[in-house]
This record gives C-alpha cells, structure tokens and sequence, in this order.
C-alpha cells in the first residue's frame, strides 16, 4: 500500500487504497459465495462505510443464512484504515463478532529488543503464520492464533465461532 | 521507582468485560433465563432490545479500553521516562542534583503524548518509525473516543482493541529491556 508522507497526501491516496480494498473485499465476497452454493444461502446488500480520507462511500455486504432461513452472520466491511492492516471487515452472528483483516507482506513488523545488547532493536512479524498476502482471521485471545480466510473451512471456523 | 508493563492486566480485563457480555446475550435465548436475568437490568426489558442493548455495549466497551489501555501507556512512558532520567540526581554540584530531577520529574508530566512518541521515534525506535506512527493512530482514536465520538470529524484510522494492545504492548516490552 502506498504510504503518505502527510494527511494532505493521504487524502489524494484514499480513493485508491479504497478501490484497492473493495476489489479485496468483492474477491472475497466472491469466494464466500462460491463457497457456500450449496450449504447456504448468501444475501448480498449494500452498506455505507465512512473513514475520515475517503468520506462515505458504499461497499457491499454480505447476510449468511441456512437453507430454511435461519441467520447465521452478518459480514460487513469496516473500512480501508485500520491501524496493522490494509483493511477490515465486521463477521457478527448471535454469539458474537469477530474480525477478518487483510494483511501484506506477512503482516505487520513489531520489534524486541536485542537480549546481547538491548539498545539495538531488533523487527519481528507481530503475528507468525502470516505467509501470502489475503484476509486473515486473528482470533480475539491472547494465543495470536491465525487463520488464513483462503478455504471454506476457515470460513466456517468464523461461522461457527460466532453463531450458534 | 520501578516500571512494569500495565498492559496484560487491561487486556485481561477487556477480555472479562467482552466475555461478560456475550454470554448475557446468549443467556437472552437460555431455557432459564428469567431466573438467571433475576435483578439484573434485562430482565424487564424485551430480548430484541436487550440483545440490541448488548451489541451496542460490546461496541462502546472495545472504543473505552483503548482509550484504557492509552491511559495506561502513556502512564508508563511518563514514570519511565522519569526512571531514565534519575541519573541526574548524580550530577554535579549535587546542591543541584535533586532539585534539577524533581524539576525534570515535574515538567515530564507536562509533556504532551506525540512529543513523547517523537523522543521514542528520534532514539530507541528509530528503524521502528511505523510502530510509533500506529501507537500515533492509537492516541488519535483514543483522542476522539475521550472527546465524544464527533461523527463529523472521524478518527484517522479504526483501532481494534486487540491491534492497540499489541502495538502499545510492542513498545513497552522493548523499552522494558532498556
């Protein structure tokens, strides 16, 4: 993602770096409903999501429910601007929310510090088991655990973490 | 004085808080919820609006514990900082010692949080600029958060609490080692 030296740049970037996110997100979008043709049925509606550098734009969103109607999740996208990530996007169900970001270059870089000579410090990924760049679901414990949202399996991991 | 990292503890709690939350939504659905609701302030109230209650509460309580875990942090930078600067109760003439590192203790508390990012980006954290630049964001939303959400004026970035505790918890840990 192209990064701005100024909030003036930023916001002659934003309405690129909102296109680049709604391609992801449409991709993903896509691949949901591909995933899920046959086990469930998959609304698609459209949503307003407003950041400060691009304004209020519209982005597709997505309401999963069973074959006889009963919801399951609602996946919305949240926007373009979320600090460690290029990109977020909202999974609710009745048990709770969870969140699926995309993610570059195998994520964001932390640092630690050197243990021979604290001073210099050292990059480390902040998250481990990020290699391809896509939308990753990290899990809201302490455990980083990672999942890339890349199959239908990992899709109804979140489902199923967050329905009943 | 000695500094240690306050973060894991809030992280801690927001994870009661949340947890606390979305199992009073599923209690909405239990077979015996009206004993378990008992004097509690759902049980009066309809399941549609509680359970709505309850998803705009786990929105409010995420925003409030950034804006804790912000507190937090800052707190630690300000008596770490302080910690660094002890050595000048070593300078010479000591008449001048302690009162110049009361004078500096003093004056830390003044400082505003973007010049403390800015020491931290200038030194320690100078092959690290995009941590500081996210722990900026984190303190801009807190920002926005602690003055009222101004839905015409939006925050630069949407933090996610879990985000925030592992940029803010990043630098403690380091400096923690310095």
């Amino acid at each position: 993602m192209i990064i701005a030296e100024n909030e003036a740049e930023e916001y002659q970037y934003a309405e690129q770096k909102k296109q680049v996110y709604l391609s992801r997100v449409n991709q993903l979008f896509g691949n949901i409903q591909n995933w899920l043709k046959d086990e469930a049925r998959v609304d698609q509606q459209e949503i307003e999501v407003t950041e400060k550098f691009t304004g209020t734009y519209t982005a597709p969103a997505l309401s999963i429910s069973t074959q006889t109607g009963e919801k399951l999740v609602d996946i919305k996208p949240r926007g373009v601007y979320i600090i460690l990530a290029e990109g977020m996007i909202d999974v609710e169900g009745e048990f709770g929310r969870e969140r699926i970001t995309y993610m570059v270059d195998g994520g964001p870089d932390g640092c630690k510090a050197n243990p021979q000579n604290p001073a210099k410090i050292l990059t480390e990924k902040m998250f481990k088991e990020i290699d391809d760049d896509g939308w990753y679901w990290i899990e809201e414990t302490l455990e980083d655990k990672v999942h890339f949202v890349n199959n239908k399996n990992a899709l109804l991991e979140i489902i199923t973490q967050v329905s009943e | 004085m000695n500094c240690s990292n306050p973060l894991p503890i809030v992280w801690e709690n927001y994870e009661a808080s949340r947890d606390a939350l979305i199992i009073t939504k599923r209690v909405l659905t239990h077979d015996d919820k009206e004993r378990l609701l008992f004097h509690t302030t759902f049980s009066a109230k309809d399941s549609t609006y509680a359970k709505r209650v309850i998803e705009n509460s786990l929105k409010e309580v995420e925003d409030l514990f950034v804006l804790s875990l912000w507190s937090k942090f800052e707190r630690f930078l300000r008596d770490y900082l302080q910690e660094k600067g002890a050595t000048l109760q070593t300078t010479q003439p000591t008449a001048l010692a302690q009162p110049m590192y009361a004078y500096f203790c003093d004056e830390v508390e003044f400082w505003k949080p973007n010049q403390m990012l800015d020491l931290l980006k200038k030194t320690l954290f100078i092959s690290h600029s995009d941590l500081i630049g996210q722990a900026k964001q984190t303190l801009a939303y807190r920002d926005w958060v602690a003055h009222g959400k101004n839905l015409n004026k939006h925050p630069s970035s949407t933090i996610k609490a879990k985000f925030a505790y592992k940029t803010l918890n990043n630098i403690v840990e380091t400096l923690l080692l310095n």
